[in-house]
This record gives structure tokens, C-alpha cells and sequence, in this order.
């Protein structure tokens, strides 16, 4: 069925149709998979340049699968920080992903324990906000439809495609650039560009300038501790913060940090 | 950084992403998170994205040691390395036009023209 006719009549009986709520879900997410397309070969060409064979780089692109981790990971693996310290640290940065796990939860809980994994490996920032963005208002029986999840996994099936692909052709150029280029420090622009979109109201901007403070004051400290020493002192200025900034805890509850979804649900961006 | 360290970083934050995803989707049933730890689960990542990214941009060297004066003299030195140094350039212009324009890729070309721009005169 084509998509055009969705304009006339029988709109909603033929959304919740998997194949067409799998187009509707690729549609929703196309204006932000050039964003995810040149993150992704951003990801890939750091990758390499930081030293990870090709193969190594498209196993992590593959069975990681998220881009912020990867890119984190990379200067603690130059600065010969411990597994343990480079591991804690990419999992407060997915910290996210246990929100947005929270978050789908109502609307693939009677799926079965294997759909429910493949959901999980393939779920990103920008599924979750267009999904949620979608349904966030849905009564709680109508939770969980078959179109739902198809929605879902036509977003998700995008990103991975465009995710994946550039990111091996990132690892292929990376592979070719010279190292004594520097490239590896797109990495960090890149992660820098995106802390910004999530310091979206004032606790954030606090935690963020005491995580920094702390960071670079306690940079000596061995086996980086001083990073998570930062990201505490971070959280706690910034639980601090919104106790006395009462109006910004309204924002708080409603942000999604991630590029893409701010990215797709703020048009003034495109 | 040897293959084994490499595979095993790869192989456990492969996991710890995992288990991330699947918390909830797998065991929701039987937990729920308050929207108090929600809240403050969200300052999380960007507290460890600046604490990873700050002394990135800064100490692009080898980090000096605790002592108090060290403290001092990283941070004149830090100074010192703003007026020549283009990794802090390329940090300034990446901000300033995200906040400008709110556009990751906007942001990300501004930073890298910067870097490469500064690298190559």
C-alpha cells in the first residue's frame, strides 16, 4: 500500500498495519539519519586513528552500537587508563539507555523474551524520543500494539543500516589518513557538540561546570579517578542545584539528551 | 594498548551497553524507577561527558602530578596554551556555534575547521 494514500480515509485501520507503520516509523526518522550517517563515520574513522585495527573497530561499531560510548572509550584506551575505569566510564555515559529502557518498557512488555532482547540491542536515542513522542499520551491498554512495535522497529532498523555502513566506511578512510592528521580529535568535537545539546537547562549547566572543574584539578590523580570523582561531585552539584533552582526541575522531566531527537523534534535546527 | 586490553574493553562495554538496553525491557515487570532517580540519572551522562572531554581539551599532554602546586602550575600552563594551542580554538568555536545555531553538524565542521585550520598554518 502505498504511503500517499494514508491521506485518504482509513487512516488509522491502515497504520496499524506492520508494514505500514514499518515505513511510517523509516519516514519519521529520515531527517535525522544524515546526522547518525556523519556521526557514524565520525565514530569510524576515530576508531582507527586512535589505533584499533579494522576489525576490531567494526566489532565495536557492531556489538557496541553506540556511538558516544565508542567515542569515550577512545582516550581512555591512548591514556592507558585501567579496564575497570574505562568500562565504569562508559556505562555512566549509557546511563541513558536504563532511562529509555524504563521508558519502553509498557509497550513491549508481552512481547516474548527474545523480541524483547532484539529490541534492547537496537534501541537509540532517537527510537526512543519519536516513539515516546508518539505515545506518550496512549491509555495504557492501548500499549503495546503490534503497529507500535513495528513503528519502533522501522526507526531503529534505519539507524542501524546508515549506523553500521558509515561507520565502515569512517574505519575504511580512517585506515588511509595518515595518523600525525590528528583525526582522532574529531572525536572530541564531536562528543563536545554533543554534551551542549544535553545541557538544556541550569542543575545540568552546574553539574557540567563542577564535573569540569573537578576533572582538570584532579587530572593527576592515579588510574583516572579523578574522571569519577568529577562525574559524582557533577551529579551531586547538580541534585544540589535543582533543590535550589525549583524551576527548572519542570524541564528536567521532559528532556531527551540526545542529538538526533533534539535535532528532529526542534525544526527550527533543519 | 595491547590486542588483549583492546578486546576486552570492546567485549565489556559491548555487555555493559547490553545490559543497559535490556534492564528494564527484560525485568521491568518486576522493578520500577522512581522519577526522582530518573532525574538524577539524566545528569549523569553529560557530568561524564565533560569530565572525560575537559582535561582532553586542555591537558593534551601528560597529566602533572596531585601535589597542590602542580594544581597551579597545570592551570597557568593551561592558560598559556589558549593563545597557541588549537585543540581549546577548535573546543571555543564548537560551543559557540552549537549554542549559536543549535546544529551538531554546524558545530562539529565549525570545531574541525578550526583544528585542521590551526594545525596546518
Amino acid at each position: 500500500m502505498p504511503l500517499h494514500r494514508l491521506a485518504f480515509g482509513a487512516r488509522q485501520e491502515l497504520a496499524r498495519q506492520p508494514r505500514v507503520a514499518f515505513a511510517l516509523g523509516v519516514r519519521a526518522v529520515a531527517p535525522a539519519l544524515l546526522a547518525t550517517a556523519i556521526w557514524g563515520v565520525v565514530a569510524g574513522v576515530a576508531m582507527v586513528q586512535i589505533g584499533l585495527s579494522p576489525l576490531q573497530a567494526a566489532a565495536m561499531s557492531i556489538l557496541v552500537y553506540s556511538g558516544s560510548a565508542q567515542l569515550a572509550v577512545l582516550p581512555l584506551l591512548t591514556a592507558g587508563a585501567p579496564v575497570s575505569i574505562v568500562l565504569l566510564t562508559a556505562t555512566v555515559i549509557n546511563l541513558r539507555l536504563l532511562i529509555f529502557s524504563a521508558g519502553l518498557q509498557p509497550f513491549f512488555s508481552r512481547l516474548s523474551l527474545w523480541r524483547r532482547l532484539l529490541l534492547a540491542y537496537i534501541t537509540v536515542d532517537i527510537g526512543f524520543a519519536l516513539s515516546l513522542q508518539r505515545w506518550r499520551d496512549a491509555p495504557a491498554s492501548e500499549r503495546g500494539g503490534t503497529d507500535q512495535v513495528w513503528f519502533f522497529l522501522g526507526i531503529s532498523a534505519a539507524c542501524w543500516i546508515v549506523w553500521q555502513a558509515t561507520s565502515m566506511a569512517g574505519i575504511l578512510l580512517g585506515a588511509r589518513v595518515p595518523a600525525d592528521w590528528g583525526l582522532e580529535f574529531i572525536a572530541i568535537i564531536a562528543l563536545l557538540a554533543m554534551t551542549v545539546t544535553m545541557v538544556n537547562n541550569r542543575p545540568t549547566l552546574v553539574g557540567v561546570l563542577i564535573a569540569c572543574l573537578v576533572a582538570v584539578t584532579a587530572h593527576g590523580l592515579p588510574y583516572k579517578l579523578g574522571l569519577l570523582l568529577a562525574v559524582v561531585l557533577g551529579m551531586v552539584a547538580a541534585l544540589a542545584a535543582e533543590l535550589f533552582l525549583p524551576t527548572a526541575a519542570a524541564t528536567t522531566a521532559v528532556s531527551i539528551d540526545a542529538p538526533n531527537a533534539t535535532k528532529s523534534t526542534n525544526p527550527a535546527q533543519r | 594498548m595491547s590486542d588483549l586490553l583492546v578486546w576486552s574493553v570492546i567485549v565489556g562495554v559491548a555487555l555493559l551497553t547490553f545490559a543497559t538496553r535490556c534492564s528494564f525491557l527484560v525485568f521491568g515487570d518486576r522493578f520500577i524507577l522512581p522519577e526522582r532517580v530518573q532525574r538524577a540519572l539524566r545528569y549523569a551522562p553529560a557530568c561524564a561527558l565533560a569530565a572525560l572531554l575537559a582535561p582532553e581539551v586542555l591537558a593534551p599532554t601528560s597529566a602533572p602530578s596531585l601535589s597542590a602546586p602542580a594544581a597551579i602550575t597545570f592551570y597557568s600552563s593551561a592558560l598559556a596554551t589558549l593563545l597557541g594551542h588549537s585543540k581549546i580554538l577548535a573546543a571555543v568555536a564548537t560551543i559557540a556555534t552549537m549554542l549559536a545555531t543549535r546544529n551538531m553538524l554546524h558545530a562539529m565542521l565549525s570545531g574541525t575547521l578550526v583544528f585542521i585550520g590551526l594545525r596546518w598554518l
